[in-house]
């Protein structure tokens, strides 16, 4: 036996099953550009008879229509985790990448520009005084040669200190924007657990969480783990720096003359944070490491410099007799001047004074002519440094070409599992309606059926 | 792309075709890039190695050409001292034919030594002028002094140093490029030895009063012209070894041009090929993401 009213209600809960699929496909629609929209699908289920129908009863009623039991949001939390790890990495290395490009833009070889030209014209200056030592023209000449060589070594300097303090500046930036994301984070946690207990939507809200919870990855890295609540932590090295509604700032500070981030609230002293990935690991890296190691290489071209043509210097006369004075001061690139600047101060004369006769021989200006055959000059160091800069600019670009095809792959597959297929959706989109139509439809023959019961029984021979 | 993928949706579909056409329009602009500076290396990492060699060939082509310039100055320094040795060469034989002249007391009076005399005067006022010629305002012959001569106009008495000038004209190729006056113009090669022009003073002054003391004076007029010419020889082999190294170096700046070239510069003709491939494969991904992006289910649902 079933109910009378049976037929009504199973296309009731078919018409509002069919439009709750219909509005989810358009919110489905709706959201496919969308950066971070998850896909949903509507969860149905057949309503069938009573679990447990009452003693004697017999139910033969085919069912009691459809319930949307949820909505799905179509994310794989395992290819998640693998990309925000790749995330991090890719942030990590690109912004090495980046400060060691700046650093090869400040050595512009091969070419006019670099500091190999400046000293070959330096070299062949104390070859000009050699052939002619009396010569003011060919003196002045040098002097100023070896005025190209410190501006350009003093230069390059400045623009080295310059790229660290932008790192610096960054670094603080990355992680001033790092503590307003983990307090976001930290209420859209408040927002989800209270949503779930009152069974609300929270489904918007999960997909704002996992951007940003990327966005947290790519900055500083951490482990991301899931609590039955349905809030979610974030730790780096076992410290948490999101636990449910809780976020732990962080700031920059120094540790034995090293730059590290801090757990602001941890401890006095604040306690290091152990990062090692993400942006944050690549700028510390750049102000650590990258920088010092190619400012000390440079110091080592103008401390080369200033010590071989000195102690060359100090072995001649100048053109008063007297025993060469030191040409160059100071024993790194951002110090390094002209000391000299009497031309006549060139000690281009092996010979001392005879007598009082100054002699106008160029030989001590031919040896510091040959400076750039020595194994340890300057030329020697520069070359080594461009060389090697040049492999690790390359290999570090490489690594970050590679890096963008592994991340660009898991975007894709991400983009595969969770995004909106149009040519889906309009098959959704057609199905719901052709169902809602089809609902619609059987309402309207039930509706006559009872209209045939109720107006025309009984009405025989009327 | 990734062929595991079950799924492709229409911004996945979009995101690739983004990802393939970066790539290709990356490669097309460091092409672009090659053809229109002509370079292959336009930073050390383009190529680290290639880097390294080019600096190198620009160190070594700045000293060969350093050493070219001193080889031509010692050249055109030896050419001016050989020019000048020559008619010097010339006056102390005709001197020392004066001297024997004058010896043969038989048959010059006093009057013809008088004239004899005078014209060995003129030569040595003459000699003086040459052994003083200066190049680029230094005395030729006066080694590496500072003064202005290399002998005394008056006493005729060396004024130079003893130093040697020389030139570098290649890697441990060091040529002496200078005739040194004392070494040249004495009786015994030193400072202590008696100088051609004292020599001269004393054999005017012997064909005025002593014609005696004239042998003595022929013997030192042989030893300065033999110094003088083994002089002139020195400067030939010394202009041989120089031009021998200034050619060397020369044809060798012209390798390092070639080098030099060889590893900065763009070869035409293959990133000419390189940019056509490249335009034609950026075309064909540019019309196949138009025909895969385009269309969609609504097109052929009414």
């Amino acid at each position: 036996m079933t109910g009378t009213w049976d037929g009504i209600n199973i296309a009731l809960s078919a018409l509002n099953a069919q439009k709750r699929g219909l509005d989810l496909t358009g919110q489905n629609i709706a959201n496919a550009n969308t950066e971070g929209y998850t896909r949903q699908k509507l969860n149905l289920e057949t309503l069938g008879a009573p679990a447990r129908p009452s003693i004697w009863a017999s139910y033969q009623s085919p069912g009691t229509g459809v319930n949307v039991t949820g909505i799905d949001r179509l994310r794989d939390a395992l290819l998640e985790t693998r990309a925000q790890g790749r995330h991090a990495q890719l942030s990590d290395s690109t912004a090495v990448s980046s400060v060691l490009n700046e650093i090869e833009q400040q050595f512009p070889e091969p070419g006019q520009n670099g500091l190999q030209t400046t000293l070959n014209q330096l070299w062949s200056g104390f070859g000009d005084v050699a052939n002619n030592p009396g010569s003011p023209a060919a003196r002045v000449q040098l002097l100023q040669r070896g005025q190209v060589v410190t501006d350009w070594l003093n230069t390059s300097a400045t623009n080295l200190d310059t790229v660290a303090t932008e790192q610096a500046d960054q670094l603080t930036k990355l992680v001033s924007s790092v503590n307003s994301m983990t307090s976001e984070l930290a209420d859209l946690n408040y927002a989800i657990v209270n949503g779930v207990v009152g069974g609300l939507p929270v489904n918007d809200l999960l997909d704002r969480r996992d951007v940003l919870a990327m966005k947290i990855s790519e900055a500083v890295g951490g482990t991301i783990s899931t609590t039955d609540d349905g809030s979610i932590s974030i730790a780096i090295y076992g410290s948490n720096l999101v636990n449910r509604n809780q976020a732990e700032p962080l700031q920059v500070g120094l540790s034995g003359g090293q730059t590290v981030i801090q757990w602001t609230n941890k401890g006095t002293p604040p306690p290091t944070v152990g990062i090692s990935t993400g942006t944050a690991n690549g700028l510390l890296t750049a102000i650590n490491t990258t920088m010092p190691t190619w400012q000390a290489k440079l110091d080592a071209v103008a401390a080369a410099l200033a010590a071989k043509v000195n102690t060359q210097q100090a072995a001649g006369y100048d053109l008063d007799g007297n025993a060469g004075a030191a040409m160059f001061s100071g024993v790194t690139a951002r110090t390094i001047t002209m000391t000299l600047t009497d031309p006549r101060q060139v000690a281009a004369s092996a010979y001392a004074p005879a007598g009082g006769a100054v002699s106008l021989d160029g030989t001590n200006a031919d040896a510091m002519s040959n400076t750039a055959m020595l194994v340890d000059s300057p030329d020697v160091l520069y070359q080594n440094l461009v060389n090697a800069l040049g492999v690790v600019v390359q290999a570090s670009t490489q690594g970050v070409t590679s890096l963008n095809s592994v991340v660009a792959n898991i975007d894709a597959q991400r983009e595969s599992n969770s995004g909106v297929n149009l040519d889906e959706e309009m098959t959704n989109l057609l199905s719901y309606q052709r169902a809602y139509e089809a609902a619609g439809r059987m309402m309207s023959a039930v509706d006559s059926a009872l209209d045939t019961l109720i107006n025309r029984t009984g009405m025989v021979g009327r | 792309m990734n062929t595991a993928m079950s799924r492709v949706t229409q911004r996945s579909n979009g995101q690739q075709a983004i990802i393939g056409l970066q790539a290709s329009q990356r490669r097309l602009a460091v092409l672009q890039a090659q053809m229109s500076s002509g370079k292959a290396i336009t930073k050390p990492s383009d190529d680290p190695n290639a880097t390294f060699s080019a600096l190198q060939f620009r160190g070594e082509q700045a000293r060969f050409t350093q050493w070219s310039r001193n080889a031509n100055d010692g050249l055109s320094r030896m050419a001016v001292a050989d020019a000048q040795l020559q008619s010097m060469t010339q006056q102390v034989t005709r001197a020392q034919a004066l001297v024997i002249q004058g010896q043969s007391t038989a048959t010059n009076g006093t009057l013809e030594r008088e004239a004899m005399a005078k014209e060995v005067d003129a030569l040595r006022d003459g000699l003086l002028t040459s052994a003083n010629f200066t190049y680029l305002g230094r005395p030729i012959f006066g080694g590496t002094t500072a003064g202005d001569s290399s002998f005394d106009p008056t006493s005729g008495a060396y004024v130079g140093d003893t130093h040697a000038v020389t030139r570098a004209a290649g890697p441990q190729a060091t040529v002496r490029v200078d005739v040194n006056g004392a070494e040249t113009f004495t009786t015994d090669g030193t400072t202590n030895g008696a100088t051609l022009f004292q020599v001269l003073t004393s054999i005017a002054d012997h064909l005025r009063n002593n014609p005696s003391g004239l042998a003595a004076d022929s013997a030192h007029l042989d030893s300065v012209l033999g110094s003088m010419s083994t002089a002139q020889a020195q400067i030939g082999a010394a202009t041989n070894r120089l031009q021998a190294l200034k050619s060397v170096a020369d044809a060798h700046n012209l390798n390092l041009a070639q080098s030099i070239s060889g590893v900065e510069d763009t070869d035409l003709t293959k990133t000419i090929v390189d940019l056509t491939t490249q335009q034609t494969s950026y075309q064909a991904a540019l019309q196949a993401t138009a025909k895969i992006v385009q269309p969609s289910l609504m097109d052929f649902l009414r």
